[in-house]
């Protein structure tokens, strides 16, 4: 164990109190043991500390209201979450509420008319031609551009 | 709290996460409220200087760099915030009031405990301002000589000697011959 001076724990009860523990740690065992071996001579000095660390003691604690919380969180950065929110408004669009059917109805629309535009399309036309193919046969006055087939041998 | 931990949560907060903020907020404001308080002797002023301290903190943490920790930090700045406003209160009361502030009860007259504790409170509070933060912070708050250093930003022999006077300076108002009855 380091040695102390009777002097140093003087100084240590006058910075830090009467509580051992109080004081810097790597002199609080040596510190300890100088007051134990010394019966009487810190009584004074110990016994006016304290009075002052049971004074310190009374105090109550103290912790902030709801209001100064709320106040304060509500001053926190909003960051990229902030950063986040057009393309969360875009979102919503597609999702309103996190919700998924209207969006996968939009897309089931699409595909269904999609899949008809083609159909009729393709019926449209004699198979084997397509649409550019019968504006040239009409152009030459091969076919009825009308569908008058009678008109055209 | 860990080191590690107050940077996760630091990070987070700098994200806009306001889970996280809350989380600082929870730990760190009743430490820095009762600094404050200890020192300026006014719940009012006290709730300005937690909020501003966290205002501070809130535009610092995008730019973050764990040079010291994230309380060490926050300790500071409300110090610095405290000794502004008792330094603005001197100089306002300088010609009318008298150099120490007069605890309005004489610790002989304290009987109740309230009394007391408010005689307590108005000394501490009129403690030159870096006796009354050292001891603040130690004595009171229970932090380490290191810790305390920290925030003060000055050596543990200096906190010690400061910690020292401002006993000192209590026992000689009388808080030391207060009677418990």
């Amino acid at each position: 164990m380091d040695q102390i001076t009777k002097a140093r724990v003087l100084e240590l009860i006058a910075a830090y109190g009467a509580d051992v523990n109080a004081f810097p740690e790597e002199e609080r065992a040596a510190a300890a043991a100088c007051i134990e071996a010394a019966p009487g001579e810190f009584d004074d000095v110990l016994a006016e500390a304290r009075v002052l660390d049971a004074a310190f003691g009374e105090l109550p604690g103290v912790s902030p209201g709801e209001a100064l919380v709320g106040r304060i969180v509500a001053a926190a950065p909003a960051g990229r979450a902030e950063a986040k929110r057009p393309l969360r408004a875009l979102w919503q669009v597609f999702l309103p509420d996190g919700q998924r059917w209207p969006f996968a109805a939009g897309l089931a629309s699409l595909a269904i008319g999609a899949v008809m535009g083609f159909n009729l399309a393709a019926n449209e036309l004699p198979s084997g031609e397509s649409y550019d193919d019968g504006v040239i046969y009409a152009a030459l006055g091969l076919i009825d551009p009308l569908g008058n087939e009678e008109a055209y041998p | 709290m860990s080191f590690s931990s107050d940077l996760d949560q630091i990070s987070r907060a700098a994200a806009g996460e306001r889970g996280a903020a809350s989380a600082l907020v929870a730990r760190y404001s009743p430490g820095i409220l009762s600094v404050a308080m200890r020192m300026l002797g006014s719940r009012e002023e006290a709730e300005d200087v937690t909020q501003e301290t966290f205002l501070r903190a809130w535009k610092a943490l995008p730019d973050w760099e764990p040079k010291a920790k994230f309380s060490t930090w926050l300790h500071r700045v409300a110090l610095n915030l405290c000794y502004d406003r008792l330094r603005k209160r001197r100089e306002l009361t300088m010609d009318t009031l008298p150099e120490q502030v007069d605890t309005a009860l004489r610790p002989d007259q304290a009987l109740a405990q309230k009394q007391r504790v408010r005689a307590v409170e108005a000394a501490i509070a009129a403690l030159p301002e870096r006796q009354s933060a050292a001891l603040v912070l130690c004595a009171i708050e229970g932090h380490s000589q290191k810790e305390a250093a920290e925030i003060m930003e000055i050596g543990e022999r200096a906190l010690e000697s400061l910690l020292a006077r401002a006993r000192r300076t209590l026992r000689e108002t009388g808080l030391a011959g207060m009677d418990k009855s």
